[in-house]
């Protein structure tokens, strides 16, 4: 079943194309890897996917829990951001965007928990912290502020948030940037476990091929704003048809 | 009656384009073979002389130049050359195993959880998929100390082994081996040959590359031998290769 269908999407930035007629289906369970080098348009595409930039062009098709298909710019904003904080997630590449930098730990991942309907105190208390361990935080920092955490902490805990609605579909751009290996290796296993056994579909922007390789099932490379190559992972990875994507490829450190 | 065929290669050539060298490099020249469920195809040939990518052809890990590389699945043949993603992964979900020479997987998780991962995807529950997984890493000679560790602290020996388990345990039809034993010590080079053994009595169709001339004596019916690349392009075969039905 597909979750996210774009078709034909298309944004400009002034004279700028950030992304060009792209068209694609995410279906449940399945991760979806966006690679290319930085100003290549993944995070525009991204945030069109997730209804947050209104495209010039096209269209973006939510597939809803139980089979409404919802066209992402026709309903109205409200239900769209409704949206965003419960069944789908957006994990940015900056944490700050998606924190709130003055409320506790547990307060961030409580406010998305409330928003999504959860009454019970006992609860969002237990889920908080039901997250917090899942992607390695310490328990004990469950009431400090984020703006006391190191970034890679920040990183996870905006990870925690997003997932604590178990949201259906989640965005995330670069999530895996400026986490110690150890981190980022548990965080990729926490996504795949989820994609395998729980159904949620991931949509990820990575620069790092190698992460996009170990989680992602398909991925589709970007240049200038548009999908040069897409397809199976290891395929594309392993017999690179396009010239840049060669380039990619062959340009990782060390063995793929 | 006529044998049921699990994989029909037809003039199978691949050619790398490497454009940021502006070079051409042949790896696979016209090769066909078919290979009934239950026999075993062994791949032969000396280094370069393109069995991986032959393998990697049969995996929709790498699309054919020309030719075709049909894979019966679960609704009869699939195209791996004309197929879309979405039914490659279908088909390595229910059909096709690959197992290569590395273990390639993230980090930090458990060895069980990763010989457990394909039959969780395949649907089913997780504790009979590890209880299962644990079966064949005590077939494998793994320790059960080991069941929890990553295999990233093994040894060479013990990590092909996981690697061996991950990809048999789901019973496949198709099975594709790329040299599946080379850091083995001879007993469990045995094992592993029994399993392969196994595979085929339960009807699965097996291509492998095997170094090893026990292995591959001990499984393969058949072979086909991939000429060397060393001096000018590769001759053609004069014969047709060595599969007969």
């Amino acid at each position: 079943m597909e979750v996210i269908s774009a078709r034909g999407l298309g944004k400009s930035h002034g004279r700028i194309r950030a992304c060009e007629n792209v068209t694609f289906d995410l279906h449940e369970s399945e991760i979806m890897g966006i690679v290319g080098e930085s100003g290549s348009g993944k995070t525009t595409l991204l945030k069109l996917l997730a209804g947050m930039t209104t495209p010039d062009a096209g269209e973006v098709i939510y597939g809803g829990k139980d089979g409404e298909k919802l066209s992402m710019f026709d309903i109205p904003q409200s239900a769209r951001r409704k949206l965003l904080r419960t069944e789908l997630g957006f994990v940015f590449q900056n944490p700050e965007e998606g924190l709130r930098m003055k409320i506790s730990a547990g307060g961030n991942i409580a406010e998305r928990l409330l928003e999504g309907g959860e009454r019970s105190y006992r609860a969002v208390r237990e889920n908080a912290e039901k997250w917090l361990e899942k992607v390695e935080l310490p328990l004990d920092r469950l009431d400090s502020k984020p703006e006391e955490y190191s970034g890679g902490m920040k990183a996870r805990l905006q990870i925690a948030k997003n997932l604590a609605t178990e949201p259906r579909v989640v965005f995330l751009d670069e999530p895996t940037a400026g986490l110690d290996v150890s981190v980022q290796a548990k965080i990729l296993d926490l996504l795949r476990v989820l994609s395998s056994e729980f159904g949620l579909s991931v949509l990820l922007v990575t620069h790092d091929l190698m992460v996009a390789k170990l989680l992602s099932h398909r991925i589709m490379v970007m240049k200038d704003g548009r999908v040069i190559e897409s397809g199976l992972t290891d395929r594309v990875l392993d017999d690179p048809g396009e010239p840049y994507t060669q380039l990619l490829v062959s340009s990782i450190l060390g063995d793929a | 009656m006529e044998p049921i065929l699990a994989i029909k290669a037809a003039n199978v050539s691949k050619t790398f384009v490497l454009h940021n060298l502006g070079t051409r490099l042949p790896a696979v020249e016209d090769v066909s073979f078919s290979l009934p469920f239950g026999k075993c195809l062994a791949i032969d040939g000396p280094s370069g002389s393109g069995k991986s990518t032959l393998v990697r052809c049969l995996y929709g890990n790498c699309l054919p130049t020309a030719g075709s590389v049909s894979v019966f699945g679960e609704n009869g043949f699939v195209d791996l050359v004309a197929a879309g993603p979405r039914e490659i992964m279908e088909l390595r979900k229910n059909t096709i195993s690959h197992v290569s020479q590395f273990l390639r997987v993230i980090p930090r998780i458990s060895a069980l959880d990763i010989v457990a991962h394909p039959l969780i995807e395949k649907g089913l529950g997780k504790n009979e998929a590890r209880r299962r997984a644990g079966t064949m890493l005590h077939e494998l000679n793994i320790p059960e100390r080991l069941f929890d560790l990553p295999p990233l602290t093994f040894s060479g020996g013990e990590r092909q082994r996981v690697n061996i388990a991950r990809g048999l345990i789901k019973e496949s039809p198709v099975l594709l081996l790329d040299e599946p034993t080379a850091s083995l010590d001879a007993p469990n080079k045995r094992i592993a040959v029994d399993l392969f053994l196994a595979a085929k009595k339960r009807g699965s169709a097996i291509v492998g590359i095997f170094h090893d001339r026990d292995v591959r004596d001990g499984v393969a019916d058949w072979s086909l031998e991939l000429p060397s690349k060393a001096f000018g392009p590769a001759k053609r075969n004069s014969s047709p290769p060595a599969v007969t039905l």
